[in-house]
């Protein structure tokens, strides 16, 4: 019983991350039909971010992590006026081929400027400590996570649905021109865009750093990969598709952990991947995928 | 109040409109006149700053050549376009507010939707249910709607009868009545040129890209070679 | 058989392409050492893998990741089939099937290596074509990740990422020019075939060339299997003449090498697929040489020194951001020498 009660907690954790970094695509790819591959490179700028910070400003983790989420941000709209500005209303190709050039120019420029070791961040470690919930001992970091995720969830509906910029930015993802044709202007929206992505990278930064405790120029890789197979679970474009996705994955992987005996422990990926096919089989759009007009309603 | 001279309209490389001029005076309504494909949206997409064109676009005296789409919105333009373009995935009532955008006070929007909805039921009673969902005479009287929350100087209407059942186009050139009897100024664009004439204070015939007749309502409703030319029907 | 106009240039093109591609051949075997041999060849390598991106992305416009993934399985099909039994008893103690207990003549490995990846392809072409442009291209990012990880997890087949040696060296720089020579001209071919056409018109105007009575599915499906037939060999090239290969290079660090000679070439036209591949083949050996860090074979791209992945990423966005169709445009080599 409290196996499984951890365990749930476990995929939870998990799903609440992978949820945070296919949202931070998703809002993108909603708006500009941009698969945001450097995704995963403004993740590893927090992580960089948050040991100039430990080493040269404070050892205060609060500024730390503020420094870090606002690092993101930062990156985040900065990729957008300078690298994705130019290519904005290209086709989805051309965005998609920049997003990657992008990735690796950075991932190359922190393995350039900073060093190609993994450097240690050991500020965040006091989020981690073990926690009983109801009798169970779980991490505190997985339940930070959780509720953070739901929050932050619950606060970007509310932007979505109360704001004129958040009900924007959603007609902007089925006719951006009628959008500006309302007088807003298409710049905010991008900005808004790439502000939200760099926030929700900012925070799954936070628990990545937390957990893992050190950053290298090749982080933001495997995060990007499970958000990108998020998204394509759940409907590439759809907000609670990524959600959906995000969450179904992580129940997939450690359904997968608990599941298999000991010896095909390394097929875990495998299989999860192996789930994945044939959830895209049954639906090649992805589950949540959000309807593509396909002509006029006259 | 709208001003055009010598507009030239490129799609790409084609020319769609060879230098047409036309004038909107202030609380009138003009109609913009002729069959498929004689330049009527490209004319109405060169305003609003959809399409590339030369010429000059004066709205009040002001030049809006140089504004770029948002900036000509915020200078009084307001358009409902050729197809209606709801934004299908959110509701009736989002849409309206959408349509306020650019107006600073958010309350003073809100009242101005309650308005709509008592002036149309029919929206009011769908205010929550996705745009996509209405009927096409729903989705047009939305579409007028909208463009009309920001409080613009002049309303654009490209075909709004397009598709539409006579019944319902009548329930729609009523709406419009009720508008120019408020004094809106009024760039109507339609095929249904019967309708747009009993409407409007003047009328531009465009064919080819080019003016072909002008005048008032009563000369050209009078010219029957011109019916005919319009309406197909000798 | 009478060839239209546009054939006949692609002739000409196509020609003067094989000549190109000779020279630099017999240079490289007249002035090369070693290591620029193996570079050189590398360099074909790529050309294969980038001619077979151009079939299908170029004439689809549909971008397509999944082309290391395909020449990763012509590779290791390939290399199973031809190993010496010696040899896989030791590398693959543990492979099923009886994998390890027979081996096969290049040859028949090679046809059986091409026939399984065609099949492959065939089978995931059926739904890829069937998707927008941006789903296929999330489709086959997805095929790159899975076929690797099953590169990476069946250890027993492929060894994952430890070395799968013992292939017998059977190519040389002349086979894999002859071959890059034939794939040209095939690939010209194509371009100005019926098929060809027709799938460019369905790059342009989708429900305007379907209106006109073209097979949509049926034109980027050939496309798509003529594009995974030519990875297969680029993989049997590579496997060949390397003698061992694993999972590493056939995953994303070859994709973005590859799909960036693509772009800076111009993906619509065969000579932007050869333009850009030696452009960047050779510019990056120089920037390499700048670096003056270890120096490694020309296939792999380096992992650690941060120069030449800089240089590629700042290419890949560059051309986007200001000549998207690459440096050849629509043009072809031909259009400089004939009339139009």
């Amino acid at each position: 019983m409290e196996y499984a009660a951890q365990q749930t907690m476990n995929a939870l954790a998990f799903g609440a991350e992978y949820a945070l970094l296919a949202l931070g695509l998703a809002i993108v790819f909603s708006i500009m039909g941009l698969v945001n591959f450097a995704h995963g490179e403004v993740i590893a700028v927090g992580g960089y971010t948050m040991v100039a910070f430990a080493a040269l400003v404070t050892a205060n983790p609060l500024i730390i992590i503020l420094g870090a989420v606002g690092a993101c941000i930062i990156a985040s709209l900065a990729l957008e006026r300078v690298a994705f500005r130019p290519v904005r209303y290209a086709d989805a190709t051309t965005g998609l081929l920049t997003a990657f050039g992008v990735s690796m120019v950075l991932q190359n420029l922190f393995l350039l400027l900073v060093s190609p070791r993994p450097i240690a961040v050991t500020s965040l470690y006091f989020l981690d400590w073990p926690m009983e919930i109801f009798g169970i001992r779980v991490s505190s970091l997985q339940v930070f996570e959780s509720v953070s995720t739901v929050v932050v969830i619950m606060a970007l509906m509310m932007f979505l649905r109360r704001t004129t910029l958040g009900l924007a930015m959603r007609a902007a993802s089925l006719d951006f021109e009628m959008v500006r044709l309302m007088g807003i202007k298409a710049n905010r929206v991008f900005a808004m865009a790439f502000m939200i992505s760099g926030l929700l990278a900012g925070l799954a930064c936070i628990f990545i750093m937390a957990r893992r405790g050190s950053v290298d120029p090749h982080l933001g890789f495997n995060p990007v990969l499970k958000a990108f197979v998020a998204c394509v679970v759940g409907g590439f474009g759809s907000l609670p598709g990524a959600v959906l996705g995000g969450f179904l994955l992580g129940a997939v992987e450690v359904g997968m952990l608990v599941l298999l005996p000991q010896e095909y422990g390394g097929m875990k990926d495998a299989f999860v991947f192996g789930i994945i096919g044939l959830v895209l089989v049954w639906r090649p759009d992805g589950i949540l995928s959000p309807t593509q007009e396909k002509g006029d309603k006259l | 109040m709208l001003t055009i001279e010598n507009l030239k309209v490129f799609h790409g490389p084609i020319e769609a409109v060879h230098g047409i001029s036309l004038t909107v005076g202030k609380g009138k309504c003009v109609s913009l006149l002729g069959p498929n494909g004689a330049g009527k949206t490209s004319t109405i997409s060169a305003i609003c700053g959809v399409a590339s064109c030369t010429g000059t676009i004066r709205l009040e005296n002001v030049d809006l050549s140089t504004k770029q789409i948002e900036a000509r919105v915020r200078s009084g333009i307001s358009v409902s376009p050729e197809g209606r373009r709801v934004f299908s995935n959110l509701s009736v009532e989002e849409n309206l507010i959408l349509g306020g955008a650019i107006r600073s006070d958010l309350t003073e929007v809100k009242k101005d939707v309650s308005k709509w909805f008592d002036t149309f039921p029919i929206l009011g009673e769908r205010s929550k249910q996705p745009a996509g969902t209405l009927s096409g005479g729903e989705q047009q009287m939305l579409a007028i709607a909208r463009a009309l929350m920001s409080k613009p100087k002049i309303l654009l209407l490209d075909e709004p009868s397009l598709g539409l059942a006579p019944m319902i186009v009548g329930q729609i050139f009523a709406m419009i009545k009720t508008l120019k009897a408020e004094g809106m100024t009024i760039l109507l664009v339609e095929q249904n040129a019967h309708q747009a004439l009993q409407l409007s204070d003047y009328a531009y015939i465009l064919n080819n890209g080019q003016v072909h007749a002008e005048g008032t309502s009563e000369i050209l409703g009078n010219s029957d070679s011109l019916m005919a030319e319009l309406t197909g029907i000798t | 058989m009478t060839l239209s106009r546009s054939q006949k240039r692609g002739l000409v093109g196509a020609t003067l392409l094989a000549f190109v591609l000779i020279a630099v051949g017999i240079a490289a075997s007249w002035f090369g050492s070693r290591y620029q041999l193996r570079f050189v060849y590398g360099v074909y390598v790529n050309l294969l893998v980038v001619l077979g991106l151009q079939v299908f992305m170029g004439n689809a416009r549909m971008t397509n990741l999944s082309h290391s993934a395909f020449m990763g399985i012509g590779a290791y099909v390939a290399a199973i089939c031809v190993t010496p039994v010696a040899m896989k008893s030791i590398s693959l103690p543990d492979a099923p099937w009886g994998l390890n207990a027979f081996e096969l003549p290049p040859i028949i490995s090679a046809i059986i290596a091409v026939v399984i990846t065609g099949v492959l392809a065939f089978l995931l072409g059926l739904l890829i074509v069937r998707m927008t442009a941006t789903g296929a291209t999330i489709a086959s990012l997805a095929i790159l990740v899975i076929v690797h990880s099953i590169f990476l997890f069946r250890t027993d087949i492929f060894k994952g990422n430890q070395a799968f040696f013992g292939i017998p060296q059977v190519f040389s720089l002349t086979s894999i020019v002859v071959l890059s020579v034939i794939v040209v001209i095939g690939a010209r071919i194509f371009r100005e075939s019926r098929w060809g056409i027709q799938l460019r018109a369905t790059a342009d105007d989708e429900i305007g060339a379907a209106a006109m009575g073209v097979n949509v599915f049926h034109v980027r499906l050939i496309a798509w299997v003529l594009s995974g037939v030519l990875l297969a060999v680029a993989g049997i090239a590579y496997a060949f003449y390397l003698g061992t290969i694993s999972a590493r290079p056939f995953y994303f660090n070859h994709v973005f090498l590859t799909l960036a000679m693509l772009i800076l070439g111009g993906m619509r036209t065969v000579t932007g697929a050869v333009l850009g591949t030696f452009l960047i083949s050779f510019g990056l050996e120089v920037v390499r040489w700048l670096e003056t860090g270890p120096t490694l074979i020309g296939i792999s791209l380096p992992e650690v020194l941060g120069l030449s992945g800089i240089t590629l990423g700042a290419v890949i966005v560059l051309t986007m951001a200001f000549r998207p169709l690459g440096i050849m445009g629509d043009r072809e080599i031909e259009d400089f020498i004939l009339k139009k």
